[in-house]
């Protein structure tokens, strides 16, 4: 894909705990190669802008309906838009009162982007924090990140990348790599044929990058793999995935708490829910993935530390509790 | 000072191992479920003596005749050591025999739990609902048919021309005497029930005793000139010399109980508790024990005299730190003796309930007394004034979990170790609920702009829910008005009348349809607020002075800083600093009403001024689409400028109306935006305004942003942390709603939040004055609904101050469930790594 003028934003969302060190501020670029069935933030997929619709504050006033110039808005149909009449020219979005309809995607020049995200400044002090792009695929625009990321290292902020891997390598050595200091780089998939039934593209370019950059001197990379259950703890994928990380010289590996979001998260911009499971696992459900990985490492004879259970002594304890780590925090 | 024990980390992470001892879990246990019960002792000595000296009736009655009156009800009272029953819940009488006994003798009232009755002030509201109290739905009261019959034959005909309201509205003249009581729905006049909300100064009881001030008083009555001063220091005399009498007199109950006493263990208990109580409050304390029981004492003095609403503590860690080291020192005690005297101390402060009619519920519901406390922080002269006693205090609070004392923490930015910000944010985790953070820098910074010294300022304690106060030389009266600010913008949009039309009854400002432009809107309703502003200080001011002519208050002024210097009691302007406080209720929604009259009627002309009025009047009945279009206007704690600009003016308009209107004793008024639960009582009258709220809602509670309005927490933060700290002299109560997970995270991410929120960000903006969480599991809260009997010590945060879940009233349920909730960390987690890096040999 080529790199054309600025991308577009789809949210920035702040105070997070959970997309690398600290409290971040984590912005998703709009666009990506793969089709992963249990994609997070499918509305970031298509680079162009696109109308989404959350039901729950619908008033069925029917504006968009008379705002629709080619008859693709319906109060009737649940999900609002006919995807396949609309041709995303946002009149109903700027119709509608409740903002229920509204615009994904937005141009952010860099100084602006940069201008806002320095408002919690405060957080990443005192936490450790800083800036994390995300997507979509964040990497398919460094030279637009070049630009953003020269002005947050100015400023001395700590920028985390979350990448799939599909990006030009090259291009991301020369104007990305210099102002980042941690890569959260998904593996999904080892073998080719799985990673194009689940994530509709083959696995090749994915894992030449990831041997690439985790030979790259001085450059954090954190390779983490998302557990879906029938997906990636297929037989076999976890240990291949050790296999290859061990090869290509990686220092650890996380194993990222299935996510039942997924399911829903196409509703907003029309797209089928895929049929994975609606709710979290438990963290002794979760278990055998982890006893997998560590029995993958000890055949590479790597020991590694008993994984430490869900924390005690909170008076409100959650019900179910997954992975946690209790990784030291990092100095501002 | 590295070698002051009280500062060693190891002693610290010891107090963290220390549990409840069995004797204070069951004395907590009989404190939770016993059910308040109707106290007559006061109401029956005070009418009886009243009526004696023929006080009652009078319109004016000196310091003196009152300091004399209240000794000898501290001289009649009966000495209670140990409560002999309780009411307890669905039991009956339950004796308390055999049960352990307090470390702490005397009680505020007669009762284990009970209600006091101050005839003189509101208690004639509950005339009415007597036989009623114990039958009532929510916070019943028991109370025995023979006691109902004497207060509506006895007692209560008494008062009737001789309590503060009726005596002001005799008073008050054609002009005011209708804003007196007919305007609830515009504001509330606390002078009415007290003034207490303010904070003693124990800092010279201990260091003095009360003997050594009474001596003072003798010296400085000979050499003052004037009658009315050697009045003053004779009243200062009385009243400390029956407050000794009234330690006295529990000590030598507690002697008496010793003799009796068959148990040698129970034996050596009950003269140890004699001895502190002959020592303290006469003589200046000498250990932990005494101090404690010094307060103590003095506390059940100056509830006698004054009805208890947010009167607090103060800094108990700094107050009691240097006879807490002593001790230790000397090995007189130990941690968990220290701790176990405190829960004792927590539990005595709880053994009171205020009196409030079933029509007052809506407004305080569930309410204890508020009696804030105060912990950490820095000392006047700047330095960091955490020590052992404040993680002590702390570790009491987190174990008993109790709605009285209001425990606040301070937290100075770097100057207060981080540490104590964790050690704050994991007593929240625990407890759910408490304590509320004050953040020292922005605190001093709008005291200061309201005059204190720096040293005055940085000496600040908590009064009642959250306003800042120079502890021991304040008498601020941080309640002493309380403002529906809703119902100031309805008369700016209805010409100064109600909805319902009917008579002039602010200002008439004009037709907002007529208006030129938003600034015009603007002009009308800072009219109003000058209109109110005017209205509620005079009569604050009528209120403050029937108090001086038939409530002076000798107890309290004899142990506070200025009366005793400049020979006035405290009701007559003898505090160091004077004050009075307004609390503005219903800022948010009138802010976020104020953006979207500005974006959609004045700028962009969405709706016309007259169909947005019908629109309202009809509660947007067929008005869906204008009602989702004011609500998607600028909202207040958003990044939006014109939100923030919005708030920025109101917020100084506030201050500009009564911060420069003088009080009754030469004080300023100050602002603060706290609400109790007044913002769902209010906002249950209230009609829909233009930010699209429905009639009834509640509105926000305390300064926090409309629920769901700003649904991302560092938007919400960043904008209140860019509020003017100069403008909020009063405090403020900030809501944050959080779902906690369990991961080992939760803690450190809470402190870097708050640390994030009090930032100032190198001086672009003021940095968040102060926070409350509410951290609770939707599906506890659940179980507690279906449950009641089994969470009965479920605590949750309402503004300002905590409560147990079982006694709200539902819509107040309600409200704290809907409010925005934060995820402190989403269920999924951050994932779980394993290190590669250890390769076996």
């Amino acid at each position: 894909m080529r790199e054309v003028g600025s991308p577009l934003v789809a949210a920035i969302k702040r105070h997070s705990l959970e997309d690398g060190p600290g409290i971040r501020t984590v912005v998703f670029l709009k666009g990506c190669a793969f089709r992963c069935s249990f994609c997070q933030n499918p509305e970031t997929r298509d680079p162009r802008a696109e109308i989404g619709f959350s039901p729950a504050s619908c008033i069925g006033c029917g504006r968009c309906v008379q705002a629709c110039p080619r008859d693709a808005a319906s109060t009737t149909a649940p999900e609002r838009i006919d995807r396949d009449r609309c041709d995303r020219c946002a009149r109903c979005a700027g119709a509608c009162p409740s903002g229920s309809l509204h615009v994904i995607g937005r141009t952010h020049e860099p100084e602006a982007l940069v201008a806002a995200l320095l408002r919690d400044r405060p957080f990443w002090r005192h936490s450790g924090g800083g800036v994390t792009f995300s997507g979509g695929e964040c990497l398919l625009y460094p030279r637009y990140l070049e630009r953003v990321l020269r002005l947050l290292v100015a400023e001395g902020v700590h920028v985390t990348i979350q990448t799939g891997g599909g990006f030009d390598y090259d291009r991301c050595a020369a104007r990305v790599w210099p102002y980042v200091r941690l890569v959260q780089f998904d593996v999904k998939l080892a073998d080719p044929r799985a990673h194009r039934k689940h994530c509709g593209t083959d696995n090749g370019r994915i894992l030449a990058n990831l041997r690439r950059i985790l030979a790259e001197p001085g450059l954090e990379v954190q390779p983490r793999v998302p557990l879906v259950p029938g997906v990636t703890d297929a037989p076999g994928n976890l240990e291949a995935i050790v296999e290859l990380l061990v090869d290509a010289g990686a220092d650890r590996i996380t194993l990222l708490p299935y996510n039942p979001l997924c399911v829903r998260a196409g509703d907003r911009v029309g797209l089928p829910r895929p049929l994975h499971p609606e709710r979290f696992l438990t963290w002794e459900e979760e278990g055998a993935a982890r006893e997998r990985v560590r029995r993958a490492l000890g055949a590479r004879r790597i020991r590694t530390a008993a994984p430490e259970g869900p924390a005690k002594g909170d008076l409100h304890p959650r019900l179910t509790v997954l992975g946690s780590t209790d990784r030291s925090r990092q100095g501002a | 000072m590295s070698t002051d024990l009280l500062l060693d980390p190891v002693r610290l992470g010891r107090l963290e191992q220390i549990d409840l001892p069995p004797r204070i879990v069951r004395l907590r246990e009989l404190h939770l479920r016993a059910v308040p019960e109707v106290c007559m002792e006061r109401p029956r000595l005070l009418t009886r003596l009243a009526r004696e000296r023929s006080l009652l009736d009078r319109t004016r009655i000196s310091v003196l005749e009152q300091a004399r009156l209240y000794r000898e009800v501290l001289e009649s009272r009966e000495p209670v050591v140990a409560h002999a029953a309780a009411w307890l819940e669905g039991t009956g009488e339950v004796s308390l025999r055999g049960e352990p006994l307090p470390l702490l003798a005397g009680s505020t009232t007669s009762r284990f739990k009970g209600v006091p009755l101050y005839p003189e002030f509101l208690a004639l509201t509950l005339w009415p609902e007597l036989e009623e109290l114990p039958r009532r739905r929510s916070n019943p009261y028991r109370i025995r048919p023979a006691e109902v019959d004497e207060l509506n034959h006895d007692i209560f005909p008494s008062w009737i021309r001789a309590h503060v309201a009726e005596v002001a509205r005799a008073r008050a003249g054609a002009s005011l005497e209708d804003g007196l009581l007919g305007h609830v729905d515009l504001y509330l006049l606390s002078k009415l029930s007290c003034i207490s909300h303010t904070i003693p100064d124990f800092g010279r009881v201990l260091r003095r005793g009360l003997l050594d001030l009474a001596e003072e008083a003798r010296q400085r009555c000979r050499r003052a000139r004037g009658a009315d001063r050697r009045d003053l220091y004779s009243a200062l005399e009385e009243a400390l010399l029956g407050t000794v009498a009234w330690g006295h007199r529990l000590s030598a109950e507690a002697r008496a109980m010793a003799e009796r006493e068959p148990d040698a263990a129970r034996r050596a208990g009950l003269r140890a508790l004699a001895e502190a109580h002959q020592r303290a409050p006469a003589e200046p304390a000498r250990t932990f024990r005494e101090g404690l029981t010094a307060i103590w004492t003095c506390w059940n003095a100056v509830l006698l005299e004054n009805a208890n609403y947010g009167l607090s503590l103060g800094r108990l860690d700094q107050l009691l730190a240097d006879l807490y080291r002593a001790d230790l020192e000397a090995g007189r005690i130990d941690q968990e003796g220290a701790l176990e005297l405190v829960c004792d101390f927590w539990l005595k402060v709880g053994d009171h309930v205020p009196g409030v009619p079933g029509t007052g519920e809506a407004f305080f519901g569930a309410t204890g007394s508020n009696q804030a406390v105060t912990l950490g922080g820095v000392d006047a002269e700047g330095r960091c004034a955490v020590n052992e006693l404040s993680h002590l205090l702390l570790r009491a609070t987190e174990l008993m979990r109790l709605r009285d004392p209001n425990v606040n923490a301070r937290y100075h930015p770097g100057v207060n170790p981080p540490a104590w910000l964790r050690r704050i944010c994991r007593a929240n985790l625990r407890t759910g609920a408490t304590p509320a953070i004050h953040n020292d820098r922005a605190v001093v910074r709008a005291m200061t702009a309201r005059g204190e010294t720096l040293a005055q300022a940085r000496d600040y304690g908590i009064v009642g829910c959250v306003e800042p106060t120079s502890a021991g030389r304040a008498y601020g009266h941080s309640a002493a008005i309380l403002v529906n600010l809703v119902s100031v913008l309805d008369l700016a949009l209805f010409r100064g009348t109600r909805r319902d039309g009917g008579q002039l009854l602010g200002v008439d400002t004009g037709d907002p349809g007529g208006f030129a432009g938003f600034g015009a809107f603007r002009e009308a309703l800072s009219a109003q607020i000058d209109w109110l502003a005017a209205r509620t200080t005079a009569l604050n001011d009528l209120l403050g002075a029937v108090h001086q002519d038939i409530h002076p208050t000798p107890i309290l002024s004899s142990i506070f800083e200025g009366p005793m210097e400049q020979g006035l009691d405290l009701s007559r302007g003898g505090a160091t600093i004077n004050g009075s406080g307004v609390a503005v209720v219903g800022l948010a929604d009138v802010v976020d009403s104020l953006s979207a009259l500005q974006i959609h009627v004045y700028e962009r002309r969405t709706v016309g001024f007259d169909a947005l009025r019908e629109a309202l009047l009809r509660d947007f009945a067929g008005d869906a689409v204008l009602r989702a279009m004011l609500a998607r206007s600028p909202r207040f704690g958003s990044d939006d400028p014109v939100a923030r600009e919005n708030a920025t003016w109101l917020l100084g308009e506030l201050d500009r109306a009564f911060g420069s209107r003088i009080n009754y004793r030469g004080g300023r008024y100050r602002v603060g935006y706290w609400t109790m639960t007044t913002h769902v009582g209010w906002g249950s009258l209230a009609g829909a305004l233009p930010s699209g709220r429905r009639a009834g809602a509640p509105f926000a509670s305390g300064i926090t942003p409309v629920s769901g309005a700003v649904p991302c927490l560092a938007t919400s933060l960043g904008a209140m942390a860019g509020l003017p700290a100069e403008a909020i002299t009063s405090g403020m109560a900030h809501n944050v709603k959080f779902t906690p997970s369990s991961r080992a995270r939760s803690e450190a991410d809470l402190a870097a939040t708050v640390e994030a929120y009090f930032d100032d960000d190198d001086g672009r903006r003021n940095g968040g004055m102060e926070v409350q969480f509410t951290l609770l599991r939707p599906e506890a809260v659940a179980d507690a609904l279906a449950h009641p009997e089994r969470h009965g010590d479920l605590l949750v945060r309402v503004s300002g101050y905590t409560a147990y879940l079982r006694d709200l009233s539902p819509a107040m349920r309600r409200e704290i469930l809907e409010r925005t909730a934060f995820a402190l960390a989403s269920e999924g987690g951050e994932g779980f790594t394993l290190s590669l890096g250890e390769v076996q040999a």
